[in-house]
C-alpha cells in the first residue's frame, strides 16, 4: 500500500495536465476492470454486473495543485501562476520541479531580507518567480510558457504509520479507490460499480461535472481528504489522523447514505469521525450532487494535515479503512438491489 | 576539471554549527595523505600544514569554515510536535511546509502549515514567525517523540544536489565550496609552505576562525566563502551585490571588515594572470571569518575570496562551476603571490 502511495504522489497532475497519472492510474485499475479516458481525461472503471439495474459511483479527483510557467523574462527567470489553491507562504526557497520536455529543477527566487522592501510580507503571484540558473536561450530549449511545475518533496515514512509527501489530496484517496477494486475483485458484486478518477477539481470540478452527467448513476460516493487536526486548526473543523475516515454530513449530502456508512462502520468493525458541514463540502460532492436531475451523493474524507503544500500527511490506516469502509458498502448496496 | 564527487560529498555532508563531526572526518579523509601535519584543535577546528617547493616569505593561512546553518530541538509538545530555533542565521520566509530530518537517525518530519483554506487575509499575507511552527514526525505524545529524538538534536532542511549545464544546485554551498576549494589546493604541488583552517561556528559568531588563527598566528590569511549573490527578480540593479557567472568576488569591504588594500590588489591581479574573471561587492553587506582573523593576536593582513551564490540561507542555494573555477584560480594563484611576497 505504501509503495503504491508513494508511486501515485509522485507521479505528476496538475489540473490541466493528467496524463502522468491517469496512465498509471489505468494501468493499475486495469488488473481489475475495464478501463477508458473520456473526452476531459477522467479515467472511467467499469466492474460488478454490468447487467444490473443498480449502478454506484465512487469518485476520487486525481489532479493536484501546482504552478503553471507563464512567462520567461529576459534572465532566464520564469513567471508563475497558480494552478489550484496553492499556498504561496510555502513557496518561497523551495524546490520545484518543471515539467518541461524535460524535467528541470528550479529554485523559487526569495530576496534575502536585508535587501527586501517589502519586510515580512508574502510575495504575491506577480513576483514570484523560478531560477533555474540558465539564460533564456538554454532554458526556452526545455520549457515553454504553459508548461506545469510542483514542488519537490520526496516521500517520507513518519511515525504511526503516517507518510509525508505532496499530492496526498487527493492521491490517499485514488489509493483508496485502487485498493477498492482489488478488494472486489476478488469477490462478486450484485450491482455495476463505475470508479472514476477525474480531472480538474482543483480548479473547478470540471471532471467530475460531466463524468457523472455521461455515467448517470443511481447515486455516487465521493472520497476526498479533510482536515486533520494540528495547531491552527479548530477540533470541531477537523478529524484526528489514524482514527478512520471522516463520513460526511451535510445539507447537500444524501442523509440516507450517510447514516447507512454509519451504519456499516459500526458493524463492520470500521473506526470512523464525522464531518459535519453546513452547506457545500468543498468537494466533487457539490457538482455531483447536482448533475442531471440529482445524484444522492455520501462523502468520505481522509484526515489530513499541512493540505494544499508539499508536506501533505496522512495515515496509510485511514487509506485502508476507507477502502474497507467503500468495499462493505458497495456489497451491501448490490445485495439490497439484486 | 571540477571534482562534483567529492564536491557533492562536502555538500551532503550535514553539520550545523557545534556539530561539524561529519564534514571534519570527510575532510580529514580527504587531506590526510597529501599534508605533512594535520590536527584537530579542542573546538574542533581542523589545522593542517603542508610544505611547497620552498620556503614563504610571509606566512599563508588559508580558511573556510565547515559548518552551515539549520535548526535545533528545543522543546517537544504534549501533542508530540516539535518546537526549534534557528542555528545561524536562516532565512525566516524559507521554512514553512519544508521536508526536514531530525537528529543523528535522520528522523523524517514536516514544518507544520495550518492549511490555506482557514487562514485570515492577515495570516495569508505575512510570513509566519518561527515562534508559531512546529515540526512534525508524526509523534501522538512526548513520550513517543523522546524515544527516537532528543532536546539539541540538529535539523536540517531537506535538500537536493544536482550539477547540469554547469549549473549547481545544492544545501550548505556556504562554505563547503571553500572546504572544496582548500582540499584542492592541498591536493596539488604548492609552491610555499602553507597552512590550511578548515573552521567550526562561523554561523554562530565567527567562533572556530578566532582560535585557528591564533593556534596557526599567520601574516596573512585567505577566506574562502560563498557570499550573497541577489541578481534576481525584485532586487535593484544597485543592490545586486554581486552576481552569477561574473566569476571570483574580491572583497574591498563587508558589514565585519575592511580589508587589506595591497591584498585586495594582489588577488585583483593574481585573477587576472590566469585569466579568471572577477568582480567585487558592490554593497557593503555580510561578514565572514576574515573579521576575527584580521584582529588575531598583533593583527592578520587579511582578504576574502568568494564564490557568487544565490539563495545562501535557503534549502538549497544555486552557483555556477564557472564561477567555482574561477575562484579555485583565483586563491591558488593569489596564495603563491602573498606567500611568495610576489607584490
Amino acid at each position: 500500500m505504501e509503495e503504491l502511495i508513494f508511486k501515485l504522489c509522485q507521479s505528476s497532475g496538475v489540473s490541466g495536465d493528467e496524463e502522468d497519472i491517469g496512465n498509471l492510474v489505468t494501468r493499475e485499475l486495469s488488473n481489475y476492470a475495464e478501463v477508458e479516458k473520456d473526452v476531459n481525461g477522467n479515467i472511467i472503471a467499469v466492474m460488478g454486473n454490468k447487467d444490473s439495474k443498480y449502478h454506484i459511483m465512487i469518485d476520487a479527483h486525481m489532479d493536484q495543485i501546482g504552478l503553471v510557467i507563464t512567462h520567461i523574462d529576459e534572465n532566464g527567470f520564469l513567471k508563475i501562476a497558480s494552478c489550484g489553491g496553492i499556498d504561496r507562504r510555502v513557496l518561497a526557497g523551495a524546490t520545484v520541479k518543471i515539467l518541461g520536455r524535460e524535467e528541470i529543477f528550479g529554485i523559487i527566487c526569495c530576496v534575502p531580507p536585508h535587501l527586501s522592501s517589502t519586510d515580512n510580507k508574502i510575495q504575491a503571484f506577480g513576483d514570484i518567480t523560478i531560477d533555474t540558473g540558465l539564460e533564456k536561450e538554454n532554458i526556452e530549449k526545455v520549457v515553454s510558457v504553459g508548461d506545469r511545475a510542483v514542488i519537490c518533496s520526496k516521500g517520507k515514512r513518519l511515525l504511526n504509520n503516517i507518510i509525508g509527501i505532496q499530492a496526498l489530496d487527493n492521491r490517499a484517496s485514488v489509493a483508496a479507490l485502487i485498493r477498492c477494486a482489488e478488494i472486489l475483485s476478488k469477490d462478486s458484486i450484485n450491482c455495476k460499480l463505475t470508479i472514476i478518477l477525474s480531472v480538474q477539481e482543483e480548479t473547478s470540478a470540471l471532471g467530475a461535472q460531466t463524468a457523472s452527467f455521461l455515467i448517470e448513476p443511481d447515486e455516487a460516493i465521493i472520497v476526498d481528504v479533510s482536515f486533520a487536526f494540528q495547531p491552527g486548526v479548530p477540533k470541531e473543523k477537523s478529524g484526528i489522523m489514524g482514527r478512520g475516515p471522516m463520513i460526511g454530513i451535510s445539507p447537500v449530502l444524501s442523509k440516507k447514505i450517510s447514516s447507512d456508512l454509519i451504519n456499516l462502520s459500526k458493524t463492520d468493525n470500521i473506526p470512523y469521525q464525522l464531518e459535519i458541514m453546513g452547506g457545500k463540502t468543498g468537494t466533487n460532492a457539490d457538482s455531483i450532487s447536482s448533475s442531471r436531475t440529482g445524484i444522492p451523493c455520501g462523502l468520505i474524507s481522509i484526515p489530513e494535515r499541512n493540505m494544499h503544500t508539499s508536506v501533505e500527511e496522512v495515515s496509510i490506516d485511514d487509506i485502508e479503512y476507507t477502502a474497507r469502509l467503500l468495499v462493505s458498502y458497495i456489497k451491501k448496496k448490490g445485495e439490497e438491489n439484486a | 576539471m571540477l571534482d562534483l564527487k567529492l564536491l557533492k560529498e562536502l555538500c551532503c555532508a550535514k553539520g550545523i554549527s557545534g556539530d561539524e563531526n561529519a564534514v571534519r572526518d570527510l575532510i580529514i579523509k580527504n587531506i590526510s595523505d597529501y599534508v605533512d601535519e594535520v590536527n584537530v584543535d579542542s573546538m574542533g577546528n581542523v589545522i593542517a600544514f603542508k610544505k611547497g617547493a620552498n620556503k614563504p616569505k610571509l606566512k599563508l593561512m588559508l580558511s573556510a569554515h565547515m559548518d552551515e546553518v539549520g535548526f535545533i530541538v528545543t522543546h517537544i509538545t504534549d501533542d508530540g510536535l516539535i518546537k526549534f530555533t534557528e542555528v545561524g542565521g536562516v532565512d525566516k520566509q524559507v521554512i514553512y511546509g519544508k521536508g526536514v530530518t531530525v537528529g543523528k537517525n535522520e528522523i523524517e518530519g514536516v514544518v507544520c502549515v495550518k492549511p490555506l483554506h482557514l487562514l485570515s487575509s492577515n495570516e495569508r499575507e505575512n510570513v509566519p514567525s518561527i515562534e508559531d511552527m512546529f515540526i512534525d514526525i508524526g509523534a501522538k505524545t512526548k513520550n513517543q517523540a523522546l524515544e527516537i529524538i532528543n532536546l539539541g538534536d540538529p535539523i536540517y532542511f531537506d535538500s537536493i544536489f544536482e550539477e547540469k549545464n554547469g549549473v549547481i544546485k545544492s544545501k550548505a554551498l556556504d562554505d563547503r565550496i571553500g572546504c572544496y576549494v582548500l582540499i584542492d589546493i592541498i591536493k596539488s604541488d604548492i609552491p610555499y609552505d602553507m597552512y590550511f583552517t578548515f573552521v567550526v561556528q562561523e554561523e554562530v559568531g565567527l567562533r572556530g576562525a578566532k582560535t585557528a588563527s591564533y593556534t596557526v598566528a599567520p601574516d596573512a590569511a585567505i577566506v574562502v566563502e560563498a557570499t550573497t549573490a541577489s541578481d534576481i527578480p525584485g532586487v535593484d540593479e544597485e543592490k545586486k551585490v554581486c552576481e552569477i557567472n561574473k566569476g571570483a568576488v574580491v572583497t574591498f569591504m563587508d558589514k565585519r571588515t575592511i580589508y587589506d588594500r595591497e591584498l585586495y590588489n594582489i588577488a585583483c591581479k593574481s585573477a587576472e594572470n590566469v585569466g579568471a574573471k572577477w568582480q567585487t561587492k558592490t554593497m557593503v553587506v555580510g561578514g565572514n571569518d576574515a573579521g576575527v582573523i584580521q584582529s588575531s593576536r598583533s593583527g592578520v593582513k587579511t582578504i576574502a575570496i568568494s564564490l557568487p551564490c544565490r539563495y545562501l540561507h535557503a534549502p538549497v542555494s544555486l552557483a555556477t562551476c564557472y564561477d567555482l573555477e574561477a575562484v579555485l584560480n583565483t586563491v591558488k594563484e593569489t596564495s603563491k603571490n602573498i606567500a611568495g611576497g610576489l607584490f
